[in-house]
């Protein structure tokens, strides 16, 4: 397995790890972190490239001691950064912030922590400000592809009717090309004819939407305002409900 | 080729939210950093002139399904396709 990441070049490579379902037993939760524990060794003894950054797998599914105890193996082990996996699989938002917090307790302040799988931009704002680094999450992407858009004032499904003679952009504070230059009617339309070009522009949407946010965040995160960039995003959902 | 790492620029008072430089072997990201996922090595429907216009550094593909098809082998041979995972 590291041998393939090696070989593909990735600029980083992950060990293996086993993800539970949701809700996990705490005996088969114990079992899957040992299992994970002992493939992160066997991968960090396998490497061969120096080029590549290695990051292990925190698992203890919802569990906040088995969740510290797994970072304290990692990090005794010791990679390059630190991945939580097997988080945001269903549980309630409070939950997975402290199975995350007892996690993060214990990584080192000089690597990076990624939140594998995550999430919603509730959940990006959460996880900054909860000490994570770094995300992946296919919804903005796979959203895009079944209509639905991501706003300042919440989610659009860009089918419905009432959008059909809105000749209003996606989001009138978004500066993307799309917001720029096409109407939700236009999209609604390209989306209801299964148009190829309807599914490349609500990606190209949804994801300026993301990479927006993830700019402001690390601009509040340098100013210091990080409460106050969250207390406007919530705020501004309020105000603006279409 | 860069040294690669991770380094933290700032941290936040009021929470444990820091922003940090993560180094690797083609190039530094900023972090906090969203990766879009492209498990086939693309980001369906975009290309990485879309990605990098939108302000992207990294984004995930799936070892798995590369290993898979086209093979990481023939990739390999390729060159890569730098992505993590």
């Amino acid at each position: 397995m590291i041998e393939v990441q090696e070989s593909l070049g990735a600029d980083v490579a992950m060990t293996l790890d086993e993800c539970l379902r949701y809700p996990a037993a705490e005996d088969a939760a114990e079992a899957a972190l040992l299992r994970t524990t002992q493939w992160a060794r066997r991968s960090r003894d396998a490497r061969r490239r120096s080029d590549q950054l290695l990051f292990g797998i925190v698992q203890g599914a919802h569990y906040p001691d088995l969740r510290a105890r797994a970072a304290v193996s990692l990090v005794e082990i010791g990679f390059d950064g630190y991945a939580l996996g097997g988080l945001s699989v269903g549980e309630d938002k409070e939950v997975m912030r402290a199975a995350l917090d007892a996690a993060v307790a214990e990584l080192p302040e000089s690597a990076p922590r990624y939140l594998m799988g995550v999430g919603t931009p509730e959940d990006l704002i959460e996880g900054v400000a909860h000490g994570v680094d770094l995300f992946d999450c296919v919804m903005p992407t796979r959203h895009g592809r079944t209509g639905w858009l991501f706003t300042s004032f919440g989610r659009v499904l860009i089918k419905n009717a009432q959008y059909a003679r809105d000749e209003s952009p996606v989001d009138p504070i978004c500066s993307c090309l799309v917001c720029r230059s096409y109407s939700r009617a236009y999209l609604r339309h390209l989306f209801l004819a299964k148009e190829m070009l309807g599914i490349r522009l609500n990606t190209l949407h949804n994801l300026h939407y993301f990479a927006t946010l993830m700019t402001g965040l690390r601009d509040a995160v340098r100013q210091g305002r990080l409460a106050e960039f969250r207390a406007q995003f919530y705020a501004y959902r309020e105000t603006c409900q279409t | 080729m860069l040294a690669h790492g991770f380094r933290v620029l700032q941290r936040e008072g009021h929470s444990r939210a820091r922003v940090s430089e993560l180094w690797t072997a083609h190039g530094v990201v900023q972090t906090p950093a969203f990766m879009p996922v492209g498990s086939q090595a693309t980001v369906k429907g975009l290309s990485s002139e879309d990605l990098t216009g939108l302000g992207f550094e990294m984004v995930l593909c799936n070892a798995y399904h590369l290993y898979l098809r086209p093979g990481h082998q023939l990739i390999a041979e390729l060159g890569g396709p730098r992505c993590i995972i």
